[in-house]
């Protein structure tokens, strides 16, 4: 299982650095820039819950009816909640990862936000 | 002096063709046929036993020569003239070098080094064609700039897919 994870990924390494090969020679390299990396994971991570949560729902929906095989129902449920729990987990690391990155773009927060409420209109006005 | 080298080939490789002819039997070529047997040739022409005789020879070699030359530059210049391309064959071909220089611009983006050079010397050659075939910069730059936009919209829409993936494997194992 390991093994065909471990090719799995290469693979998607591979497409990835072919892509990026191709955005350098178009010039748009900057699109794929960490951060915009990192909201893109996050975009495919709220699709995936959003499906997630909606087969979720299906599959409930379906225990509730008469006529249909519960075990089978109630297995695919407890798969899908390991799924969803999986995903929730890594929504909120990226999250961060996110969060982090923005900060380090700005640079110093303290610095900054003193800068800011340096540039305040009112303070401006008083000072001139 | 290429024409008439060209042209002594021609008329060799003719003669050769009536060598494989097959002779009609029929009374007059029975006439001609001892008529040659005693010295005379089907030509016409009469070999005379004289000093002046090779000279006179070439001489007739060399005016055949000047009239073939002269007929078949005449011949070739109304082919060219007749053989004008006609505006549909020069509207196809502008299309299928447009179509060449589209593909061809759209690979040299590509991640395989070797693919975007040849590539990038195929655009180059069809840009020339087209340029020679009275397209305008401005077409051709609004060709290469469509290539190129809808390149990367596929980049940003197969990145997206590849992270999708990605993310579905992470979580899916």
């Amino acid at each position: 299982m390991s093994k065909k994870k471990n090719a799995q990924k290469k693979v998607m390494n591979e497409l990835k650095n072919q892509l990026l090969v191709q955005a350098e020679r178009l010039g748009i390299k900057d699109d794929y820039n960490p951060i915009a990396m990192e909201e893109m994971k996050l975009d495919s991570i709220r699709k995936i819950l959003g499906d997630l949560y909606m087969e979720r729902a299906n599959l409930e929906y379906e225990l509730n009816m008469s006529g249909t095989d519960k075990k089978e129902a109630l297995i695919k449920l407890e798969r899908l909640s390991r799924y969803i729990h999986k995903a929730e987990a890594l929504i909120k690391r990226h999250t961060r990862k996110f969060e982090d990155l923005i900060e380090k773009g700005m640079g110093d927060v303290k610095k900054t936000r003193r800068a800011v409420r340096k540039l305040d209109t009112a303070r401006v006005r008083v000072a001139a | 002096m290429n024409g008439q080298f060209a042209l002594n080939v021609g008329v060799s490789n003719s003669g050769k063709e009536y060598a494989i002819k097959k002779p009609q039997i029929t009374p007059k070529a029975q006439e001609e046929a001892v008529a040659v047997s005693q010295g005379a040739r089907e030509s016409g022409v009469e070999w005379i036993e004289d000093k002046h005789s090779d000279l006179s020879l070439s001489n007739r070699i060399d005016e055949s020569n000047l009239l073939l030359t002269t007929s078949t530059t005449a011949a070739s210049i109304k082919v060219a003239s007749s053989a004008k391309p006609s505006q549909g064959f020069i509207q196809e071909l502008k299309d299928k070098f447009k179509k060449l220089l589209v593909s061809a611009y759209g690979n040299m983006f590509s991640h395989n080094r070797l693919l975007a050079k040849v590539s990038e010397w195929m655009a180059g050659t069809a840009t020339a064609q087209l340029a020679l075939m009275g397209i305008s910069t401005q077409e051709l730059e609004d060709i290469k700039s469509g290539v190129r936009l809808e390149l990367i919209d596929n980049n940003h829409v197969a990145m997206e897919q590849v992270v999708y993936d990605e993310t579905m494997l992470e979580i899916l194992t």
